[in-house]
Protein backbone atom coordinates (compact mmCIF):
# COMPACT_ATOMS: atom_id res chain seq x y z
CA UNK A 1 0.00 0.00 0.00
CA UNK A 2 1.18 3.37 -0.78
CA UNK A 3 1.26 6.18 1.80
CA UNK A 4 -1.91 7.88 -0.11
CA UNK A 5 -3.89 4.24 0.39
CA UNK A 6 -2.33 4.27 3.88
CA UNK A 7 -3.75 7.38 4.77
CA UNK A 8 -7.46 7.18 3.31
CA UNK A 9 -7.66 3.75 5.09
CA UNK A 10 -7.01 4.76 8.66
CA UNK A 11 -8.62 8.17 7.99
CA UNK A 12 -11.82 6.16 7.23
CA UNK A 13 -10.90 3.68 9.85
CA UNK A 14 -10.60 6.52 12.45
CA UNK A 15 -14.17 8.06 11.23
CA UNK A 16 -16.37 4.36 11.68
CA UNK A 17 -14.09 3.48 15.01
CA UNK A 18 -16.64 3.84 17.34
CA UNK A 19 -16.86 2.40 21.07
CA UNK A 20 -13.34 1.24 21.24
CA UNK A 21 -10.21 0.15 19.32
CA UNK A 22 -11.76 -3.38 18.44
CA UNK A 23 -14.00 -1.63 16.51
CA UNK A 24 -11.64 -1.32 14.11
CA UNK A 25 -10.68 -4.35 13.26
CA UNK A 26 -14.05 -4.87 11.25
CA UNK A 27 -13.00 -2.46 8.49
CA UNK A 28 -9.07 -3.04 8.66
CA UNK A 29 -9.98 -6.55 7.97
CA UNK A 30 -12.07 -6.27 5.31
CA UNK A 31 -9.53 -3.72 3.83
CA UNK A 32 -6.51 -5.63 4.28
CA UNK A 33 -7.47 -9.00 4.62
CA UNK A 34 -10.52 -9.45 1.71
CA UNK A 35 -8.21 -7.36 -0.38
CA UNK A 36 -5.39 -9.97 -0.31
CA UNK A 37 -2.55 -7.27 1.38
CA UNK A 38 -2.40 -9.72 4.45
CA UNK A 39 -2.94 -13.02 4.90
CA UNK A 40 -5.55 -14.00 8.03
CA UNK A 41 -2.96 -15.87 9.82
CA UNK A 42 -0.70 -12.45 9.97
CA UNK A 43 -3.72 -10.19 10.44
CA UNK A 44 -3.98 -12.37 13.64
CA UNK A 45 -0.19 -12.00 14.35
CA UNK A 46 -0.98 -8.41 14.16
CA UNK A 47 -3.81 -8.24 16.41
CA UNK A 48 -1.72 -10.13 18.84
CA UNK A 49 0.82 -7.87 18.91
CA UNK A 50 -1.14 -4.79 18.92
CA UNK A 51 -3.04 -6.08 21.93
CA UNK A 52 0.16 -7.07 23.88
CA UNK A 53 2.00 -3.47 23.53
CA UNK A 54 1.31 -0.67 25.61
CA UNK A 55 -1.31 1.79 24.30
CA UNK A 56 -4.46 1.09 22.33
CA UNK A 57 -5.14 -1.99 19.91
CA UNK A 58 -6.24 0.55 17.46
CA UNK A 59 -3.22 3.13 17.50
CA UNK A 60 -1.15 -0.21 17.64
CA UNK A 61 -2.25 -1.86 14.89
CA UNK A 62 -2.60 1.60 12.77
CA UNK A 63 1.29 1.35 13.16
CA UNK A 64 2.51 -1.64 12.74
CA UNK A 65 0.58 -2.04 9.37
CA UNK A 66 1.73 1.06 8.44
CA UNK A 67 5.31 0.04 9.28
CA UNK A 68 4.79 -3.41 7.45
CA UNK A 69 3.99 -0.82 4.58
CA UNK A 70 5.83 2.02 3.80
CA UNK A 71 8.43 1.51 7.20
CA UNK A 72 8.18 4.13 9.90
CA UNK A 73 7.02 6.85 7.89
CA UNK A 74 4.12 4.75 7.26
CA UNK A 75 3.63 4.19 10.62
CA UNK A 76 3.59 7.37 11.55
CA UNK A 77 1.38 8.50 8.50
CA UNK A 78 -1.05 5.77 9.30
CA UNK A 79 -1.60 6.81 13.22
CA UNK A 80 -1.89 10.28 12.23
CA UNK A 81 -4.61 9.71 9.90
CA UNK A 82 -6.33 7.35 12.54
CA UNK A 83 -6.32 10.30 14.95
CA UNK A 84 -7.22 13.05 12.89
CA UNK A 85 -10.95 12.42 12.91
CA UNK A 86 -11.49 11.82 16.28
CA UNK A 87 -9.29 15.09 16.88
CA UNK A 88 -11.56 16.99 15.03
CA UNK A 89 -14.97 15.74 16.35
CA UNK A 90 -13.58 15.66 20.20
CA UNK A 91 -12.98 19.00 19.99
CA UNK A 92 -15.76 19.84 18.55
CA UNK A 93 -17.95 18.49 21.10
CA UNK A 94 -15.59 19.57 23.91
CA UNK A 95 -16.07 23.48 22.27
CA UNK A 96 -20.07 23.68 21.21
CA UNK A 97 -21.50 20.74 23.04
CA UNK A 98 -20.69 20.60 26.40
CA UNK A 99 -23.96 18.14 27.60
CA UNK A 100 -23.71 16.01 24.50
CA UNK A 101 -23.45 12.76 26.48
CA UNK A 102 -27.16 13.67 28.33
CA UNK A 103 -28.40 14.53 24.61
CA UNK A 104 -31.30 11.83 24.17
CA UNK A 105 -30.63 11.73 20.55
CA UNK A 106 -26.96 10.88 21.34
CA UNK A 107 -28.08 8.49 23.87
CA UNK A 108 -30.20 6.37 21.17
CA UNK A 109 -27.95 6.80 18.43
CA UNK A 110 -25.07 5.17 20.67
CA UNK A 111 -28.12 2.37 21.69
CA UNK A 112 -28.30 1.29 17.76
CA UNK A 113 -24.69 1.44 16.46
CA UNK A 114 -23.25 -0.38 19.51
CA UNK A 115 -24.96 -3.70 18.66
CA UNK A 116 -24.39 -2.98 15.53
CA UNK A 117 -20.55 -2.81 15.86
CA UNK A 118 -20.84 -5.23 17.96
CA UNK A 119 -22.37 -7.50 15.51
CA UNK A 120 -19.40 -6.84 12.89
CA UNK A 121 -16.63 -7.61 15.78
CA UNK A 122 -18.82 -10.84 15.50
CA UNK A 123 -17.96 -11.16 11.96
CA UNK A 124 -14.79 -11.12 12.05
CA UNK A 125 -14.06 -12.91 15.15
CA UNK A 126 -16.09 -15.55 13.36
CA UNK A 127 -13.93 -15.40 10.08
CA UNK A 128 -10.93 -15.46 11.87
CA UNK A 129 -11.58 -18.19 14.40
CA UNK A 130 -12.16 -20.16 10.90
CA UNK A 131 -8.93 -19.13 9.78
CA UNK A 132 -7.14 -19.67 13.08
CA UNK A 133 -8.38 -23.59 13.66
CA UNK A 134 -8.63 -25.12 10.17
CA UNK A 135 -5.76 -24.73 7.14
CA UNK A 136 -6.55 -23.38 4.10
CA UNK A 137 -7.16 -27.43 3.29
CA UNK A 138 -10.24 -27.18 5.49
CA UNK A 139 -8.55 -30.49 7.30
CA UNK A 140 -9.85 -30.70 10.69
CA UNK A 141 -7.00 -30.47 13.42
CA UNK A 142 -7.77 -31.75 16.74
CA UNK A 143 -4.78 -30.24 18.60
CA UNK A 144 -5.67 -26.43 17.30
CA UNK A 145 -9.54 -27.01 18.92
CA UNK A 146 -7.98 -28.17 21.70
CA UNK A 147 -5.30 -24.82 22.40
CA UNK A 148 -8.26 -22.87 21.50
CA UNK A 149 -10.42 -24.40 24.27
CA UNK A 150 -7.47 -24.62 27.03
CA UNK A 151 -7.47 -20.73 26.28
CA UNK A 152 -10.74 -20.00 26.46
CA UNK A 153 -10.73 -22.08 29.84
CA UNK A 154 -7.50 -19.78 31.35
CA UNK A 155 -9.32 -17.39 30.60
CA UNK A 156 -12.51 -17.96 32.39
CA UNK A 157 -11.35 -20.27 35.03
CA UNK A 158 -8.43 -17.71 35.84
CA UNK A 159 -8.73 -14.88 34.68
CA UNK A 160 -5.52 -14.81 32.82
CA UNK A 161 -4.36 -11.22 31.16
CA UNK A 162 -4.25 -10.76 27.31
CA UNK A 163 -0.34 -10.93 27.48
CA UNK A 164 -0.61 -14.01 29.34
CA UNK A 165 -2.70 -16.12 26.88
CA UNK A 166 -0.73 -14.95 24.06
CA UNK A 167 2.45 -16.32 25.41
CA UNK A 168 0.82 -19.87 26.52
CA UNK A 169 -0.88 -19.79 22.36
CA UNK A 170 3.02 -19.38 21.61
CA UNK A 171 4.14 -22.20 23.70
CA UNK A 172 2.03 -24.37 22.45
CA UNK A 173 2.18 -23.36 19.10
CA UNK A 174 6.22 -24.21 19.14
CA UNK A 175 5.33 -27.44 21.62
CA UNK A 176 2.37 -28.95 19.68
CA UNK A 177 1.75 -27.46 16.78
CA UNK B 1 -2.00 32.45 26.45
CA UNK B 2 -1.25 28.43 27.36
CA UNK B 3 1.72 28.46 30.07
CA UNK B 4 4.26 25.94 28.62
CA UNK B 5 4.05 24.35 32.23
CA UNK B 6 0.00 23.42 31.66
CA UNK B 7 1.48 21.80 28.27
CA UNK B 8 4.50 20.07 29.47
CA UNK B 9 2.40 18.09 32.43
CA UNK B 10 -0.57 17.14 29.91
CA UNK B 11 2.72 15.86 27.94
CA UNK B 12 4.09 13.91 30.62
CA UNK B 13 0.82 12.60 32.12
CA UNK B 14 -0.41 11.51 28.96
CA UNK B 15 2.83 9.81 27.79
CA UNK B 16 3.08 7.65 30.94
CA UNK B 17 -0.73 6.74 30.34
CA UNK B 18 0.38 5.90 26.51
CA UNK B 19 3.20 3.81 28.13
CA UNK B 20 1.54 2.04 30.74
CA UNK B 21 -1.81 1.08 29.29
CA UNK B 22 -1.49 -2.43 28.95
CA UNK B 23 -4.92 -4.05 27.31
CA UNK B 24 -6.66 -1.29 26.39
CA UNK B 25 -10.14 -0.38 28.17
CA UNK B 26 -10.06 -0.87 31.80
CA UNK B 27 -6.76 -1.24 32.65
CA UNK B 28 -6.64 3.03 31.27
CA UNK B 29 -9.34 3.66 33.24
CA UNK B 30 -7.41 3.29 36.14
CA UNK B 31 -4.06 4.64 35.08
CA UNK B 32 -5.53 7.15 33.88
CA UNK B 33 -7.82 8.13 37.04
CA UNK B 34 -5.15 7.68 39.22
CA UNK B 35 -2.92 9.98 36.44
CA UNK B 36 -5.65 12.63 36.04
CA UNK B 37 -7.74 12.61 38.84
CA UNK B 38 -5.91 11.75 42.29
CA UNK B 39 -2.77 13.28 40.95
CA UNK B 40 -2.99 16.22 38.33
CA UNK B 41 -7.21 16.76 39.88
CA UNK B 42 -7.74 17.64 36.28
CA UNK B 43 -11.08 15.99 36.34
CA UNK B 44 -12.87 14.40 39.29
CA UNK B 45 -14.73 11.65 39.12
CA UNK B 46 -18.13 12.50 37.81
CA UNK B 47 -16.35 13.72 34.71
CA UNK B 48 -14.12 10.99 34.38
CA UNK B 49 -17.06 8.59 33.80
CA UNK B 50 -18.68 11.49 31.27
CA UNK B 51 -15.96 11.54 29.54
CA UNK B 52 -15.87 7.20 29.22
CA UNK B 53 -19.37 7.62 27.94
CA UNK B 54 -18.42 10.74 24.81
CA UNK B 55 -15.16 8.29 24.29
CA UNK B 56 -17.27 5.49 23.65
CA UNK B 57 -20.13 6.91 21.38
CA UNK B 58 -17.74 8.92 19.33
CA UNK B 59 -15.72 7.92 16.57
CA UNK B 60 -11.90 7.29 17.46
CA UNK B 61 -9.69 5.20 19.97
CA UNK B 62 -11.55 5.64 23.56
CA UNK B 63 -7.14 6.30 24.73
CA UNK B 64 -7.02 8.97 22.53
CA UNK B 65 -9.76 10.60 22.58
CA UNK B 66 -9.72 10.94 27.13
CA UNK B 67 -6.53 12.39 26.02
CA UNK B 68 -7.74 15.16 23.21
CA UNK B 69 -10.71 15.74 25.61
CA UNK B 70 -8.90 16.72 28.87
CA UNK B 71 -6.39 18.18 26.76
CA UNK B 72 -8.68 20.46 25.65
CA UNK B 73 -10.28 21.08 28.86
CA UNK B 74 -7.13 22.42 29.96
CA UNK B 75 -5.43 23.96 27.01
CA UNK B 76 -7.36 24.32 24.35
CA UNK B 77 -7.01 23.44 20.81
CA UNK B 78 -2.86 23.12 21.67
CA UNK B 79 -3.42 20.98 24.65
CA UNK B 80 -5.58 18.96 23.14
CA UNK B 81 -3.16 18.11 20.07
CA UNK B 82 -0.24 17.87 22.57
CA UNK B 83 -2.15 15.27 24.95
CA UNK B 84 -2.99 13.56 21.82
CA UNK B 85 0.25 13.17 20.33
CA UNK B 86 2.07 12.22 24.00
CA UNK B 87 -0.45 9.52 24.28
CA UNK B 88 0.31 7.75 20.77
CA UNK B 89 4.11 8.67 20.90
CA UNK B 90 5.13 5.62 23.13
CA UNK B 91 3.56 3.70 20.76
CA UNK B 92 4.53 4.96 17.93
CA UNK B 93 8.04 4.18 18.89
CA UNK B 94 7.38 0.49 19.94
CA UNK B 95 5.21 -0.96 17.21
CA UNK B 96 7.45 0.75 14.55
CA UNK B 97 10.58 -1.29 16.51
CA UNK B 98 8.23 -4.72 17.01
CA UNK B 99 6.89 -4.12 13.09
CA UNK B 100 10.81 -4.16 11.89
CA UNK B 101 11.85 -7.05 14.63
CA UNK B 102 9.15 -9.26 13.46
CA UNK B 103 9.80 -8.88 9.67
CA UNK B 104 13.31 -9.07 10.25
CA UNK B 105 12.59 -12.50 12.35
CA UNK B 106 9.56 -13.72 10.79
CA UNK B 107 10.76 -16.22 8.33
CA UNK B 108 12.22 -19.25 11.18
CA UNK B 109 9.94 -22.29 11.52
CA UNK B 110 10.06 -21.49 15.27
CA UNK B 111 8.40 -18.19 14.98
CA UNK B 112 6.19 -19.70 12.44
CA UNK B 113 4.88 -22.74 15.09
CA UNK B 114 4.58 -19.75 18.12
CA UNK B 115 2.55 -17.43 15.69
CA UNK B 116 0.59 -20.46 14.76
CA UNK B 117 -0.04 -20.89 18.85
CA UNK B 118 -0.83 -16.54 18.91
CA UNK B 119 -3.37 -16.69 16.41
CA UNK B 120 -5.83 -18.92 18.20
CA UNK B 121 -5.21 -17.61 21.19
CA UNK B 122 -6.47 -14.36 19.46
CA UNK B 123 -9.04 -16.06 17.77
CA UNK B 124 -10.07 -17.46 21.07
CA UNK B 125 -9.83 -13.70 22.97
CA UNK B 126 -11.85 -12.12 20.39
CA UNK B 127 -14.50 -14.40 21.06
CA UNK B 128 -13.89 -13.63 24.88
CA UNK B 129 -14.18 -9.83 23.98
CA UNK B 130 -17.56 -10.59 21.39
CA UNK B 131 -19.10 -12.20 24.87
CA UNK B 132 -18.25 -8.99 26.87
CA UNK B 133 -19.55 -6.75 24.53
CA UNK B 134 -22.12 -8.76 22.92
CA UNK B 135 -23.75 -8.57 26.72
CA UNK B 136 -23.11 -5.14 27.53
CA UNK B 137 -24.70 -4.04 23.88
CA UNK B 138 -27.51 -6.01 23.64
CA UNK B 139 -30.31 -5.17 26.47
CA UNK B 140 -33.60 -6.12 24.45
CA UNK B 141 -34.62 -7.27 21.26
CA UNK B 142 -33.78 -4.87 19.16
CA UNK B 143 -30.80 -4.49 20.00
CA UNK B 144 -30.51 -8.25 19.87
CA UNK B 145 -31.84 -7.93 16.09
CA UNK B 146 -29.68 -5.22 15.01
CA UNK B 147 -26.74 -7.35 16.27
CA UNK B 148 -27.75 -10.47 14.08
CA UNK B 149 -28.92 -8.55 11.19
CA UNK B 150 -25.02 -6.37 10.71
CA UNK B 151 -23.76 -10.18 11.28
CA UNK B 152 -25.50 -11.81 8.76
CA UNK B 153 -25.19 -8.29 6.53
CA UNK B 154 -21.22 -8.50 6.61
CA UNK B 155 -21.11 -12.64 6.59
CA UNK B 156 -23.89 -13.74 3.28
CA UNK B 157 -23.97 -10.38 1.63
CA UNK B 158 -20.30 -8.73 2.18
CA UNK B 159 -21.68 -5.13 3.24
CA UNK B 160 -18.94 -3.14 4.17
CA UNK B 161 -18.83 -1.65 7.87
CA UNK B 162 -18.50 2.03 6.09
CA UNK B 163 -22.62 1.23 5.01
CA UNK B 164 -23.34 -0.57 8.32
CA UNK B 165 -22.12 2.03 10.91
CA UNK B 166 -23.92 5.32 9.37
CA UNK B 167 -27.03 3.26 8.47
CA UNK B 168 -27.59 1.61 12.30
CA UNK B 169 -26.60 6.10 13.31
CA UNK B 170 -29.36 7.10 11.49
CA UNK B 171 -31.79 4.21 12.70
CA UNK B 172 -31.10 5.49 16.39
CA UNK B 173 -31.52 9.13 15.60
CA UNK B 174 -34.79 8.26 13.70
CA UNK B 175 -35.77 6.45 16.57
CA UNK B 176 -35.69 9.61 18.57
CA UNK B 177 -37.90 11.20 16.56
CA UNK B 178 -40.64 8.38 17.29
CA UNK B 179 -39.78 9.05 20.67
CA UNK B 180 -40.23 13.35 20.43
CA UNK B 181 -43.45 12.60 18.70
CA UNK B 182 -44.87 10.60 21.33
CA UNK B 183 -44.06 13.02 23.71
CA UNK B 184 -45.81 16.11 21.63
CA UNK B 185 -48.81 13.85 21.28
Amino acid sequence: MSLLELFTLFFKTGVFTVGGGLAAMPILEEHIVQQGVMTNENFLSMIAVSQSAPGSIGVNAATYFGVTQQGFLGGVVSVIALTIPSLIVITTIARFFPHFSDNRVVKNVFGTVRPAVTGLIASVAFSLTIAALFTTTFTFDISRILIFVLILWLHFRFEMKSISLILVGALCGILFL
Amino acid sequence: MKSITELKALFISFFRIGLFTFGGGYAMLTLLEDEVITKRSWVNHDEMLDLYAIGQSTPGVIMVNTATFIGFKRAGYLGALVATVAVIFPSIIIMSIVATLLEGIGDTVFIQKALLGVNISVAAMLCTALLRLGKQSVKNISSGVILATSFLMVQLFGISTIVIVPVAALLGALSSIKTLKKVVK
